[in-house]
């Protein structure tokens, strides 16, 4: 299998310009669900401090290291996709998807709390929002995951082909723009609220 | 039929969709008070014939209006699939979704507007408790069915970005399209809340979702279509990605 | 696990350290404009670090390296301004 010509340090945009758009939309779409929030948050502060309060930040830290760790697994599969080494990419890949599986657990054990202590999406605009902004986030995250398994799928046999790298690039991206909203939504729900 | 005729039919269903923003525009919104829509679920029922159905006159006819014009997006969808085949003339799978998708929100307005126009009309003829049953019935249905409308936003952003042969519609026409088709799905909360933006009325689920449907979709590819369907037969074939037959 | 590429674990390293300084901020600042400050300006300080590092916005075409790092920005000020209201 042939290197591919980005490992050779080649100044070639990483992924397509198809991904990229795709995630400046995605950022403009969460952008305006912040806008939301911040609108609603003035309007009902009482409202936002109390139910924040409820929300353990633990949970929210948690992810984020999860996330970030994941994050750390693609960059460093795409680098190992740069140099044709397949098995490399295969176990960063596996490890990726192991983290989303725990981010999966992390979310879902957290979701379950709160219908059991009778809090839904309609409980209030805060739990609206929270809940509608934290389970579009968690549908990106299964939606990369996807991505991850088809690519792991795919190493074998592709890892060091050029279109294999640009996939992986894309998956990539997709990925790190995943644990980038976190990195907001984390303080955001979690730690901005007052204590 | 000669390809004058088609051509002249073509322009004809482009512009059904400006027709179908204007008259909306006119009759739902405007003489139909619906910027913003009443948030009924937070109304009693004869607060809902007080503070709406029966303070504004001009509801029956804009919806009636309404129901007439909304059609116009189907027609307009039409258009929209014969422009999406594939690049030997058929209709693929995306085109076929378009349509569906199409059809069904034209009849959505259409039949969604002729049942507000019943509650409007009869108004001081059932009680107010009915009215309140069909007005929120209908908002269920006009609402919670978005993944009509999602379907179609989403196979014409696919086409868009997909079928690297066409240029009618630049790449970032199809990926807007798709962002703002998923971003209905907050519509969902729209039976459950009394207050905040996710109600009927809400910053999201009206002002946002309504006006990047208006402005972000369907002016974006109005405008393109409208674009195109001027051109010489040759440009058309070349932009749509497909070769001219002799 | 031996690292492929340093730099990306060193990012790594930072970036979890960074998040730690931000729990802790959030948890023990008393003066909540200055935790909501920190805690803001830390999350755009990541976002630079994921983008550089992970994503490679450095490679990228120049508007959307701008774009992009413009987006991290202006969401930290965004969140930031309308949590201390």
């Amino acid at each position: 299998m042939t290197s591919d010509k980005r490992s050779s340090g080649a100044r070639t945009p990483p992924g397509t310009d198809g991904i990229w758009t795709f995630v400046f939309i995605d950022m403009i779409v969460f952008s305006l669900f912040f806008a939301v929030y911040l609108s609603e948050r003035l309007r009902l502060p009482g409202v936002f401090a109390a139910s924040q309060s409820h929300l353990d930040p633990k949970f929210g830290l948690v992810n984020a290291l999860i996330l970030l760790t994941s994050s750390l697994f693609v960059a460093e599969a795409v680098a190992a996709a740069r140099l044709g080494k397949a098995t490399l990419v295969r176990a960063r890949l596996a490890l990726a998807l192991a983290c989303g599986a725990m981010f999966s657990a992390s979310k879902l054990t957290e979701y379950v709390g709160k219908f059991a202590a009778g809090i839904t999406p309609v409980t209030n605009s805060f739990y609206s929002l929270y809940f509608l902004l934290t389970m579009i986030h968690f549908l990106h995250v299964l939606a990369g995951m996807v991505f991850i398994a088809h690519c792991l799928g795919r190493a074998r046999v592709e890892a060091g082909l050029t279109v294999f790298v640009a996939k992986l690039e894309n998956t990539g991206l997709f990925w790190h723009f995943v644990d980038l909203l976190w990195l907001f939504l984390f303080p955001l729900l979690y730690l901005a609220g007052p204590k | 039929m000669e390809d004058s005729a088609t051509r002249a039919i073509e322009r004809g269903l482009a512009w059904c969709g400006p027709i179908f923003i204007v008259t909306m525009i006119t009759c739902w919104a405007v003489m139909g008070h619906n910027i913003p829509p009443p948030n009924m679920m937070a109304m009693t029922p004869e607060q809902l014939v007080s503070d709406y159905y029966g303070k504004y006159p001009s509801i029956g006819p804009g919806m009636i209006g309404a129901a007439t014009f909304g059609l116009f997006y189907t027609m307009w969808s039409c258009l929209l699939a014969k422009l999406m085949r594939e690049e030997n003339g058929s209709f693929g799978v995306l085109s076929m979704m378009e349509l569906s998708g199409g059809i069904l929100t034209g009849w959505l307005f259409a039949f969604c507007s002729a049942m507000w126009a019943a509650c409007a009309v009869l108004v001081h003829q059932v009680s107010p408790e009915i009215i309140k049953m069909v007005h929120t019935f209908t908002w269920f249905i006009f609402d919670c069915t978005y993944m009509i409308t999602t379907m179609q936003m989403v196979a014409m952003g696919l086409f868009t970005i997909l079928n690297k042969k066409q240029t009618m519609f630049p790449a970032w026409a199809g990926w807007v399209s798709i962002a703002v088709g998923l971003s209905f799905i907050a519509l969902v909360l729209m039976p459950f809340v009394t207050e905040g933006p996710f109600t009927v009325p809400g910053l999201w689920n009206f002002w946002l979702i309504f006006n990047t449907w208006i402005f972000a979709f369907f002016g974006v590819y109005n405008f393109y279509v409208l674009k195109h369907v001027y051109k010489a037969p040759e440009a058309q074939a070349r932009a749509a990605g497909r070769a001219l037959t002799a | 696990m031996k690292p492929i590429d340093r730099s990306l674990s060193l990012a790594w390293m930072g970036l979890i350290a960074l998040t730690l300084i931000s729990f802790a901020a959030a948890e023990t600042l008393i003066d909540r404009r200055l935790a909501l400050a920190c805690i803001f300006a830390i999350a755009a300080l990541k976002g630079q670090l994921v983008a550089a590092s992970f994503m490679e916005v450095g490679r990228a075409l120049p508007h959307w390296s701008a774009l992009y790092r413009v987006w991290i920005i202006g969401i930290a000020i965004m969140l930031a301004a309308g949590n201390v209201v």
